[in-house]
């Protein structure tokens, strides 16, 4: 007891901690901490941040032995940590930290055909459960307290004031097979993206999990599935880039794609090039795979070509994804969503731009009136808020988690049958400047962007190739497709013989490189084999690409199987989706909104919110239709797209709402009053993407303070913005925007009744 | 920071052109060659000193390639200076001037002194456009012309400056009506007794890097 009561005197504990990861040099830390309040679980979190360790650890402790010896007992719970506490902390606790290569090739659990592991390693991994699961547990304000004692001891940097703390750990690996079933098929897509709602995605795990969220995949595949889809996906983009390259090393490339790759060339040498990924040479490997990306989406989406900003949204993806072809899929994703932005109508810019003045309007009329009374109502300090959405707002890290949450409350959007990689009206006979083949749309969309913006052209011309197959015709140079020829080629000024001279001379570093790397792997995509294995990051828990994790067997078997701790058999799953489903179908037949709220401790609220039809014929059509298809989950989404894939009008909206680790309303929040009804519905506000209304919105509240109290003009608050590029804090935004989010989807869920219940006059 | 009047400018010409780089060599003095490519607007902001009065310079360096038609026209409003750059060495940005001319004009008051510059005068064995090209452009279009190199910061200084002496001169001619904030001219807060608390630093000067 003698000991109890000296540990319980004591106030502090000094530790030294030797943190060891395999033969690399070990990294040492002191700090102190306090014993009274200090957990098992925060010693491990600690430990976490402290280094910065992003895969599983096992901790010990030196002490000595009965023989006197020193030895390294385990440290494993709360438990042994006290018994460190007590014998061995005098002078000093010395712990040690032993990395384990358990992320290794993690990230692609999902290709991983299940079934061949030898069962010993599922008790393994229910320990790992456990164990993890223990870090993701509740934090009391006074753990987070002692989180920001030791932060500070530890000189680590206090970022996240507690107060705007998220509600949830990020996710981790061991969570996100809970939404898995056990042939790796999406189970649980409304809890998934909750969860990144609430609190992000563990940077180790963002590579498997954005393809998730950028609806790269059709609903309802397997892991297995999936993984053959990756796989034909990315012959399909090596393909498509090897059509443009080839024409580029043959010096048969039409000047059109001479001019895209000029451009592209130019932009991504100032993307991001502050970031690791990017700071190599200008020829370095990771800036021509962003090269190739974006010029073999320019070329293969003539509507949309090339334009400024296309490059930033796609940095993210390749830093994320380590691997071309793969970031290209992310980003044909993410520009579904996104292609209207960088239209010449400039239609969907200026909706957002009315959306947020209505917002703000209902929720600051004060500062509203302000805005406007110095010309500034027009918001277009915004600009690249919208453009970029948000992207470049915050630190590149922190941008990566903001993207993660707003993509986490967009309704998910597979593909029908696959992602196209191309538009239909792409044609690659068109990239050639041979004498024979017509003239490449690209003059009218590059060109048009560029000349006729000056001019005022609102349109631009659309050319539909009639060439629906021409992925499969590459050999088709000579192809004479005559409705290319339409084009108003005499509008746009004749690319002269100096400039395309002048161009051929220009093409540098990357151009050369180009040629170059096109004949050492003119075999398809060995480059992107060793690309992605390439350790550009500094991580090496994700060094390991799919293409080399899996493509062997025994590389297989020796893949940790998570998802086998998620078996159950196979009725009992049927059993499960057919409940499921026909929940599903329930809330839609009622067209009744149904919420779960679980407001017990006023903490986690839930809330779901089917999305408004816009016909009551389409309603039931696409009921009826579910109903067939009740056993097959997912058909509910399925069955909206069909119906209207254009418009999304029935989408179907899972949001949970977290009031965050935050009891103080100390906060310098506008109170959230978001029940007008004059907000457009949640598939309409924003263009589809209504939380990043709010996400603009809080940002502009954030400031009023400023610019309202130094009387800004409108000159001085676009300097404001403008200065705070990189430089809001994630944390605080992201808080308040998911308060006011939650607010508005309240109401909307609201006025959704009121339809419901007027329309068919009775309640249910 | 106090001054007699402040100027609107705004940089204008295609992407890649040097844009950013005129500015940052302007304002701080240093040649970036590794910039964020601009994305709408960016500003910068610099103190200089004519006919011994303070003049605030506040620059808008706009994107070389805009999609969102409708926000340039917010670009040049107010603005008394343009400096509309090409680059020497990459004849098509010098033959699109003409497009950006009218752009200017179009959206701009009609006193607005625009300044054309051609810029990356250090490649000199890279030149494209001859100097006596971009003299008669100016002529014929009534601009004053300078070639500049924002990497050397060769004649920088002078562009900039230049185009704030001939805005000053038009002031002093009566010229620009310095009342009315569309023709891009403040008076500073010395000079105005009807708002001496306006807090023209409050925001407008703490961002500029080594401005003032």
């Amino acid at each position: 007891m003698a000991g109890f009561l000296s540990i319980e005197s004591r106030e502090v504990i000094r530790v030294e901690v030797k943190k060891c990861d395999g033969l690399l040099q070990p990294e040492y830390k002191r700090f102190s901490l306090d014993p009274q309040i200090t957990s098992f679980e925060i010693l491990q979190k600690t430990l976490t941040r402290a280094f910065g360790v992003k895969s599983d650890f096992t901790i010990s402790y030196l002490a000595q032995d009965v023989s006197g010896q020193d030895v390294y007992l385990s440290m494993l719970s709360d438990w042994d940590m006290d018994a460190a506490f007590q014998t061995a902390s005098d002078p000093c606790l010395k712990l040690k930290l032993d990395l384990k290569p358990f992320e290794e090739g993690l990230d692609d659990w999902d290709i991983i055909a299940p079934g061949d592991v030898p069962q010993y390693r599922f008790a393994h991994f229910i320990d790992r459960n456990s164990f993890l699961s223990s870090l993701t547990g509740t934090i009391s304000s006074h753990v987070e307290k002692t989180m920001s004692t030791m932060q500070r001891t530890l000189g680590l940097k206090t970022e996240l004031e507690p107060q705007y703390r998220a509600a949830k750990n990020p996710m981790t690996d061991m969570e996100f097979h809970n939404y898995l079933d056990s042939s790796g098929h999406m189970v649980k897509p409304e809890e998934f993206r909750i969860s990144i709602y609430q609190g992000g995605i563990e940077p180790a795990l963002r590579r498997v999990v954005w393809r998730h969220l950028l609806n790269i995949f059709p609903d309802n595949l397997s892991g297995r599935e999936r993984f053959d889809y990756m796989k034909r996906k990315e012959k399909e983009y090596y393909k498509l880039r090897d059509q443009w390259r080839e024409e580029f090393s043959q010096g048969t490339a039409s000047e059109e794609i001479k001019y895209v790759a000029t451009m592209v060339k130019k932009d991504v040498l100032r993307t991001d090039r502050m970031h690791k990924f990017y700071s190599g040479a200008d020829d370095s490997r990771n800036l021509i795979s962003l090269f190739h990306l974006l010029v073999t989406y320019s070329l293969t989406h003539p509507e949309v070509s090339y334009c400024q900003g296309m490059s930033d949204i796609a940095s993210p993806l390749l830093v994320i994804q380590k691997d071309e072809a793969q970031a290209y899929l992310c980003f044909c994703g993410v520009m579904n969503r996104l292609r209207s932005n960088f239209l010449i109508d400039g239609e969907a810019i200026t909706t957002k731009f009315n959306h947020l003045g209505n917002i703000l309007q209902i929720q600051d009329p004060v500062f509203f009136e302000y805005l406007k009374e110095h010309g500034a109502q027009d918001l277009f300090f915004c600009y690249r808020w919208f453009l970029l959405e948000l992207k470049r707002e915050f630190p590149f890290e922190d941008a990566l988690y903001m993207l993660e949450v707003m993509w986490s409350t967009l309704p998910p959007d597979h593909p029908e049958l696959e992602l196209p990689l191309m538009d239909p009206e792409y044609c690659p006979s068109l990239l050639s400047s041979s004498p024979a083949s017509p003239t490449f749309s690209i003059k009218q969309t590059v060109y048009a962007k560029l000349l006729s913006l000056r001019r005022h052209k609102s349109t631009i011309s659309k050319h539909s190739s009639s060439s629906d197959d021409s992925f499969s015709h590459s050999s088709s140079l000579n192809n004479n497709n005559s409705n290319e020829q339409t084009c108003c080629a005499n509008e746009y000024p004749k690319m002269d013989a100096p400039e395309v001279q002048e161009l051929k001379e220009k093409l540098s570093d990357i151009d050369q490189s180009l040629e170059h790397s096109m004949s050492e792997d003119s075999s398809a995509n060995s480059s992107a084999d060793d690309f992605s294995s390439e350790k550009c990051n500094g991580e090496s828990d994700i060094g390991s690409s799919m293409t080399e994790g899996h493509t062997s067997n025994t590389d297989m078997e020796d893949q940790p199987q998570f998802q086998i701790s998620l078996e159950m058999d196979q009725e009992e799953r049927m059993l499960e989706q057919t409940q499921r489903c026909s929940l599903h179908n329930k809330q839609i037949s009622q067209k009744s909104v149904s919420t779960p709220s679980k407001l017990a401790g006023g903490s986690v609220e839930t809330l779901s919110l089917q999305k408004d039809q816009k016909s009551s014929d389409s309603l039931s059509a696409a009921n009826s239709q579910s109903m067939k298809n009740s056993l097959v989950p997912g058909s509910v989404q399925n069955t909206q797209k069909n119906t209207d894939t254009s418009q999304k009008s029935q989408d179907d909206l899972h949001i949970s709402d977290c009031v965050e680790v935050s009891d103080d309303d100390s906060l310098d929040l506008i109170k959230a009053k978001m029940n007008t009804p004059d907000l457009p519905k949640p598939h309409e506000f924003g263009c589809g993407n209504p939380f990043l209304m709010f996400l603009c919105l809080t940002l502009l509240l954030q400031h009023r303070e400023q610019i309202i109290h130094n009387k800004l003009d409108y000159d001085e608050i676009s300097m404001l913005f403008d200065r705070m590029v990189r430089k809001h804090n994630v944390h605080k935004v992201l808080h308040q925007a998911r308060l006011m989010y939650s607010d508005y989807l309240r109401t909307q869920q609201k006025l959704h009744e009121q339809e419901m219940m007027e329309e068919f006059g009775v309640s249910v | 920071m106090s001054y007699a009047y402040l100027f609107k400018y705004i940089i204008i010409g295609d992407t890649g052109v040097g844009k950013s780089c005129l500015l940052l060599q302007f304002t701080d003095k240093r040649f970036q060659p590794v910039h964020d490519l601009t994305i709408g607007v960016e500003f910068g902001a610099r103190m200089i000193t004519i006919d011994g009065k303070q003049i605030k310079l506040q620059i808008w360096d706009t994107a070389g390639q805009e999609s969102f038609r409708s926000i340039t026209r917010s670009y040049y409003r107010g603005a008394a200076g343009a400096l509309l750059v090409y680059d020497i060495t990459r004849r098509d940005t010098f033959n699109h001037l003409t497009t950006w001319l009218e752009d200017a004009r179009q959206h701009s008051n009609s006193n607005m002194v625009i300044m054309l510059i051609g810029n990356k005068s250090d490649l000199e064995a890279r030149r494209d456009v001859k100097k006596e090209e971009g003299e008669a452009f100016a002529r014929e279009h009534g601009l004053i012309f300078m070639e500049t190199s924002a990497k050397t910061a060769a004649n920088v200084e002078e562009a900039f400056i230049n185009t704030a002496k001939e805005i000053y001169q038009k002031i002093q001619d009566g010229v620009f009506d310095i009342n009315n904030e569309a023709n891009g001219i403040k008076i500073g807060p010395q000079h105005s007794p009807t708002n001496s608390s306006m807090p023209s630093g409050g925001g407008g000067s703490s961002q500029s890097g080594g401005c003032c």
